[in-house]
């Protein structure tokens, strides 16, 4: 289920954009997301040799520069000066100096000169990294600031490298328009008053960043991830970005909707995928319901991207969010790289109600795929992540066989669909295999247990809330997580960072409370979405829905 | 090397930065471009741009659908016209203000942004 389209970009050779619509199994928001993905290549620069002389160099600088007493020798490093150079006289001078952090600096002179091989490097690297680490625990929440309508949030876990994002409400939700927050994402890293496509692309490579935006149904996130030290340039260029991108008629038509294109493509080829979006259309209509793909033929203009991206990036719509960047560095980038706009129209959504449907799609040579869900609208309840915990028949261990009637054909998966929005949910289970007549099979098990929650044994719910509790934690492990939490706290405005009171709520849920949600949430109208050979695959009452 | 591009050489912008010299040439100009007949065939300056060459027909592809329609109509009707031997009637010429440089930007945007993948292809990084 996971695509990895690389096409070459007007960007040149070395660059790619490489889409991704990401696992269901992972991550169940079914994000398209685009690297801009700079792909290592020993022919960069001309020869092969100078190319490794440059690697080396460059590395030999970072580490000099990770030298804790070098970073506060150089102030202008962490803030807003232009980098500083690291002269011969002045490094011989730093290394005297930091006694303490002799291992840094041997690697950093090694490499330098040449004289350490990279086994050994890294295996420096490691031991004092480690210890450094151990050394200096620094406090892991996340800190919010307002600086004057400009959210700012950041936590710093100690981690070699360093991701920012802006994340702006700006998800399919908010289109006014089909598509065009599918063609803003596309259109991320583009032409800026301060540089081309291609020379961000290439500035980027030559730091060994990635560039990425994702789109969710909420947020629209441009994130940059580098090395520590890289802050000021990346900074910058997310600022650009979302202050002066050209939005070019013909770098829409050259570069964004040959993208669009091929994220439509493969959506086309990801049943799961495609039967989520079909699902979101039938539950919840208009808002929630909009698709994240544009349509093949879309009928947006560079013009309409340009409007929207205006409203998105609008004062107070957006915000900026650091992983491994303290929070008063990020700030200080922040505000000396951006000055946000205030204009009178951000985007706006209507409220979401549940409506339910069945919807059924023609096609083939793709696994027969079925979806049974239902929704509700509301802020998400607790009740409702342990009952897709619940419903999940797939064994926690690895090759374990599972008990559960759905998982009776052999070939048959099954997954248990939680998707949680601001002020609505989405619940159900994904059916796919390779025969329509082993879907139907495990569909009837799978309406069986959609509808037999109410004898659910008071083991049972332990472990299911356990389960939720575990996913919901393990969601937020990850980069993505983190911003994706939090960001969503920080544009809310509640100064409650962390997932503490979520994971607490479900440890409050009740046996009764639990039936309860479970059969209001049946009691709605099913959404039912059948892909793949129609004519066999069955309806939504065969399945006793 | 200067003057290699499709545009060729031009004395214009160094003309154009004197008021003097603006003062002199601009009739000059200006017959030189009604005497040169491409107008009395109801063509614009930039339709005679040489297009066989890359960076051109790249930034033919960025007119938009009704630039590239009316381009196409005007060569078809000078071309008939040179069949019969004889200048379009004279309510078809183009006039001088109808003569803009439609195609000048887009030729000058591809050939930035050639010269720019030129300088990244062949950057040389030094170590500071």
């Amino acid at each position: 289920m996971s695509f990895f389209l690389e096409n070459e970009m007007a960007c040149g050779r070395l660059s790619a954009i490489r889409s991704r619509m990401t696992p269901l199994r992972t991550s169940p928001v079914c994000v398209p997301r685009t690297n801009i993905v700079v792909r290592g290549s020993s022919t960069s620069f001309g020869r092969r040799a100078s190319r490794a002389r440059f690697d080396r160099a460059f590395f030999g600088f970072i580490v000099l520069s990770m030298l804790p007493s070098a970073r506060s020798n150089f102030p202008d490093r962490q803030g807003q000066g232009k980098p500083a150079t690291l002269r011969k006289g002045k490094r011989k001078f730093l290394i005297a100096e930091c006694s303490q952090k002799q291992a840094f600096a041997n690697i950093g002179l090694g490499v330098l000169r040449n004289q350490i091989s990279w086994q050994r490097i890294i295996s420096m690297l490691a031991s004092t990294r480690a210890s450094v680490r151990l050394a200096r625990r620094s406090r892991t929440f996340a800190t919010a600031v307002d600086l004057g309508g400009l959210k700012v949030a950041a936590v710093d876990s100690n981690q070699p490298t360093v991701a920012v994002t802006v994340l702006a409400k700006a998800g399919s939700r908010y289109q006014q328009k089909p598509g065009v927050a599918h063609a803003l994402k596309n259109f991320a890293f583009k032409s800026t008053a301060d540089r081309s496509a291609l020379g961000t692309v290439r500035e980027s490579e030559l730091y060994g960043g990635v560039l990425s935006s994702t789109l969710t149904r909420e947020h629209l996130a441009l994130t940059a991830e580098f090395l520590r030290g890289d802050e000021e340039f990346f900074v910058n260029v997310l600022a650009s970005v979302v202050a002066s991108t050209k939005y070019y008629r013909h770098e829409y038509e050259e570069l964004v909707l040959p993208a669009i294109e091929s994220e439509v493509n493969a959506l086309h080829r990801d049943p799961a995928t495609h039967a989520i979006e079909l699902a979101h259309a039938l539950a919840f209509r208009n808002g929630l319901g909009a698709s994240l793909f544009a349509a093949p033929h879309t009928p947006v203009t560079a013009t309409d991207v340009e409007q929207f991206a205006a409203s998105a990036f609008a004062k107070g719509n957006f915000a900026v969010l650091g992983t491994g960047i303290s929070q008063s560095a990020l700030s200080a980038l922040v505000q000396h790289a951006l000055t946000p706009k205030s204009t009178s129209s951000v985007p706006t959504t209507t409220a979401t109600s549940y409506y339910g449907g069945e919807s059924r799609l023609e096609t083939h040579g793709t696994p027969q795929t079925i979806f049974i869900g239902f929704g509700a609208a509301g802020a998400p309840v607790p009740e409702l992540a342990a009952l897709a915990a619940h419903l999940d028949p797939n064994p926690s261990v690895k090759w374990a066989k599972s008990a559960s009637p759905m998982l009776a054909g052999d070939k048959t998966s099954v997954q248990a669909v939680y998707l949680p929005y601001s002020d609505a949910a989405l619940v159900g289970l994904l059916i796919q295999g390779p025969t329509a007549a082993g879907v139907r099979e495990a569909g009837k098990a799978a309406v069986a247990a959609l509808k037999g929650t109410s004898g659910v044994k008071a083991e049972e719910l332990k472990s299911a809330v356990a389960k939720a509790k575990f996913r919901m934690a393990a969601s937020a492990d990850g980069r993505a997580g983190i911003i994706e939490v939090l960001g969503s706290k920080v544009l809310a405005g509640s100064s409650e960072t962390s997932l503490d009171a979520s994971i607490a709520s479900l440890d409050k849920l009740t046996s009764a409370g639990f039936t309860k949600a479970a059969a209001d949430l049946v009691k709605s109208k099913p959404t039912y979405v059948a892909i793949g050979d129609t004519m066999a695959l069955p309806y939504a009452d065969e399945l006793g829905l | 090397m200067p003057g290699a591009g499709p545009l060729g050489v031009s004395l214009a912008p160094y003309i154009r930065s004197s008021a003097t010299l603006t003062k002199l040439f601009a009739p000059v100009a200006k017959w030189y471009a009604g005497g040169s007949l491409y107008r009395q065939y109801g063509l614009l300056y930039d339709d005679l741009l040489i297009e066989e060459r890359p960076i051109v027909q790249k930034a033919l592809t960025r007119l938009t659908p009704r630039e590239a329609y009316d381009r196409q109509f005007r060569i078809k009707r000078a071309s008939q016209a040179d069949v019969l031997h004889a200048p379009l009637p004279r309510d078809q010429w183009t006039k001088p203000e109808e003569d803009i440089r439609y195609l000048l930007p887009h030729v000058q945007a591809v050939e930035t942004e050639e010269k720019e993948r030129l300088k990244w292809n062949t950057l040389e990084v030094k170590r500071k």
